[in-house]
């Protein structure tokens, strides 16, 4: 393994931050709240809490390889064919990621920002702009991340402190009033909210020092967490449940509703915009980073530098294969989902216990 | 020399790539500030009938090159939007509806739900216009209170924009935005809009217009306005006149708290209104000696002012309860809030239990100063 790259703890943490926080920041409230109503925040919490597991088994991973990084555990610990069969899922988990986040910030950016622009414009530009970063190696990827997690809760403060003024927390109420069966479904939808840790696979082995990695990407899991309930109270207190359930991006939509005195704040959500580009970036950069590597592992290849400008066409086509917003908010998510369900958690589980008895044989 | 070349194609390739794909001159745009809605009668062309005013930016400014301050220009359509584009060929530049302030909508276009909840869905859905525009119901056409050209213009913002916006100073119409409009049909069923006037020279706001599902169902006063405004605790400024000892007496509200209460007895509901208001001796009268110098004197004016608030807010809630049956006090969304389960109960008869719900009224008046003389 090459070990001249290295990663800091804190750029770890704002990586996962920044990769996880992306497209479902914008859509998540309404989308909860229209399952659980005003109780959306318990699915957000109950979500966050699920997904500690997989972080612990992808930390334990390596605790029990700490040499190897995680291609080479995997070949060992499953055998190089069932090893290259999830590895081709996780690619197309990745792709489609890519895909499904570039279509979001096409969708995003006509209504709010450029509404004549040609979509494949904004989709070329936004694609070839992150293969720059996809090129590089997981140092710069991590540094990435680290600068542009600042710029991620900069962000959500910047749209709870702007909204306090005309928000009415009694939208709260009544709490715990939901149906208890809507709340698996609730959960299922936060759930899937979170992916975006996976990356962490690709990190821990680079890291600086392994012993901390599970306590700074834990507190990544938190901090994120904690963003999404809180845009969801201040969404939920700005609009009322019903006004929340019609919205189709809330977060962005409560800039619209700002009316400060003085009237230089107003219409801000170009600038808001802006900002929420760079979000997307450190969702789409290490995305984009990560089918590279794993096509650089199937094909034995040396560096993934190859791999990341043949990826664009492919990035571009699927990203335009939806026909509306509907079609983008429903079958693609679910099929992002199925896909990251497969990769992320049926193989980090799979090769930890694998891997768990394999060493304990070992040592007996 | 390489690098000198590459810096040269670099140099000039930043002419070539500013971003600039939609430019679009800020003065080749028309800024509209109010938008009227009518129902067309008589014509096929549409069901509405759409009135935009916007501001002539050569008028504004030290040295106007033109004359004419706001110009109005209006069309029949099938929707807003499609009027909008209808007038798109009868002036200069496109319309960006970003900078829209107000709505007005026509009685007579109000009084059908179905072009109200049309009007209110585009404006809601359209991701350029601001969800803070001002709702307004004109009394007669829209389309004459647009054209209603005030003395004192206030050309950068519009007359009504700016006439509605100033009820901080008084109660006597609640402003009301797009969301508030959405959010209180939401909640409570019932949203209440400022109703304007328009006369000869003159535009006014005065009381309010109930609507009932977007169906607009009657006007309120000034009186009426008011007290449903301190219900609802969006009184900033008030001024109440009352009669004591045969003179009349100024209180100035200055801070007013409101609570409702359900109380559950056998007969049914009962919702106990309580508001207690702070606030100063605004005008008496002049005597030859200090009058204004003892607690009784004080206390008694301050149940002078309780018994004319309660007969007000006594008076309103019967109005809304008989008349309208109108629960434009949130009622609802207290109930729904506060009480979910008696809410579960109730929803779907609201209609039928509202008029007959027990209201008990308590205002408690503080007079905390006098002014500068006692």
């Amino acid at each position: 393994m090459d070990r001249k790259h290295k990663v800091s703890n804190q750029q770890i943490k704002g990586l996962v931050v920044s990769m996880m926080v992306g497209i479902g920041i914008l859509s998540l409230p309404s989308v909860i709240a229209n399952i659980m109503a005003n109780d959306g925040w318990i699915g957000i919490l109950l979500g966050g809490i699920l997904n500690i597991p997989f972080i612990i088994i992808i930390n334990k991973i390596f605790q029990l390889y700490p040499d190897k990084d995680f291609f080479e555990i995997g070949r060992d610990v499953l055998s190089p064919v069932i090893f290259n069969i999830f590895l081709v899922g996780f690619l197309m988990y990745v792709i489609l990621l890519a895909s499904y986040v570039t279509r979001n910030l096409v969708e995003v950016m006509r209504i709010f920002l450029l509404d004549t622009t040609p979509s494949e414009i904004i989709a070329i530009t936004f694609i070839l702009a992150t293969s720059y970063i996809a090129r590089s190696e997981i140092d710069i990827i991590g540094r990435a991340g680290y600068h542009i997690y600042p710029i991620i809760i900069g962000f959500a403060i910047f749209i709870i402190i702007v909204s306090i003024p005309n928000a009415d927390f009694t939208n709260l109420l009544p709490v715990f009033q939901s149906n208890i069966r809507l709340v698996p479904k609730g959960i299922r939808v936060s759930f899937f909210s979170y992916i975006g840790f996976e990356i962490l696979l690709l990190t821990i082995p680079y890291a600086e020092k392994k012993e901390k990695t599970l306590k700074y990407s834990l507190m990544a899991l938190a901090i994120v967490t904690l963003i999404y309930i809180l845009i969801f109270v201040m969404a939920l207190s700005q609009y009322g449940i019903h006004q929340l359930q019609r919205q189709n991006w809330p977060t962005l939509a409560l800039i619209k509703e700002i009316d400060l005195p003085g009237y230089f704040i107003e219409n801000l959500d170009g600038v808001v915009m802006a900002f929420w580009v760079l979000v997307i970036f450190g969702t789409m950069g290490p995305a984009y980073y990560s089918a590279g590597k794993i096509l650089s592992e199937l094909f034995n290849t040396k560096t993934h530098e190859l791999f990341i400008i043949p990826l664009l066409p492919i990035i571009y086509i699927v990203s335009l294969i939806p026909q509306n917003l509907v079609q983008i908010n429903d079958q693609m998510v679910s099929i992002v989902n199925y896909f990251a369900f497969f990769s992320i958690m049926i193989m980090s589980t799979l090769i930890y216990i694998v891997g768990y008895i394999k060493k304990r044989r070992e040592n007996e | 020399m390489k690098k000198k070349t590459l810096l040269l194609i670099m140099v000039t390739s930043i002419i070539f790539l500013t971003g600039c794909w939609d430019m679009v001159e800020i003065n080749q745009r028309i800024f509209p500030y109010s938008i009227g809605v009518d129902i067309n009668e008589g014509g096929d062309e549409g069901k509405y009938l759409v009135t935009i005013s916007y501001p002539n930016v050569n008028a504004i400014g030290k040295n106007p090159s033109q004359e004419e301050q706001v110009y109005i220009i209006s069309t029949t359509a099938t929707s807003i939007f499609e009027g909008s584009r209808h007038l798109a060929t009868r002036v200069q530049y496109p319309f960006y509806f970003k900078h829209l302030r107000v709505l007005v909508l026509g009685e007579e276009l109000a009084k059908d739900e179905v072009l109200v909840r049309q009007v209110m869905d585009g404006l809601n859905r359209d991701f350029a216009i601001n969800k803070k525009v001002q709702v307004a119901v004109a009394e007669g056409k829209a389309k004459d209170l647009i054209e209603t050209k005030t003395e004192r213009q206030e050309v950068i913002e519009g007359t009504i924009f700016s006439l509605l916006i100033n009820d901080k100073a008084s109660a006597r119409f609640t402003s009301q935005t797009l969301t508030d409009f959405i959010k209180s049909t939401d909640a409570n069923g019932v949203a209440l809009v400022p109703k304007a006037i328009s006369k000869k020279d003159e535009i006014k706001i005065s009381g309010g217009a109930l609507f009932k599902k977007y169906k607009f169902i009657g006007y309120i006063g000034e009186l009426e306005n008011r007290a449903i405004s301190m219900v609802k605790e969006k009184v900033n400024r008030e001024l109440v006149e009352t009669e004591h000892n045969g003179v009349t007496l100024s209180y100035s509200i200055t801070d007013l708290k409101s609570n409702k209460k359900l109380i559950t007895t056998e007969e049914g509901m009962k919702i106990r209104i309580s508001i207690e208001t702070e606030g100063a001796l605004q005008e008496y009268i002049l005597e030859d000696r200090p009058t204004i110098n003892n607690d009784e004197i004080l206390n008694s004016m301050e149940r002078a002012v309780e018994k004319q608030l309660k007969k007000e807010l006594e008076k309103t809630i019967e109005v809304l309860q008989q008349k309208y049956n109108a629960d434009a006090l949130g009622i609802a969304e207290y109930l729904s809030k506060f009480h979910p389960r008696v809410w579960r109960e109730v929803e779907k008869d609201w209609d039928t239990i509202f008029p007959d719900i027990d209201f008990e009224v308590s205002v408690d008046v503080k007079m905390r100063r006098r002014g500068l003389v006692r």
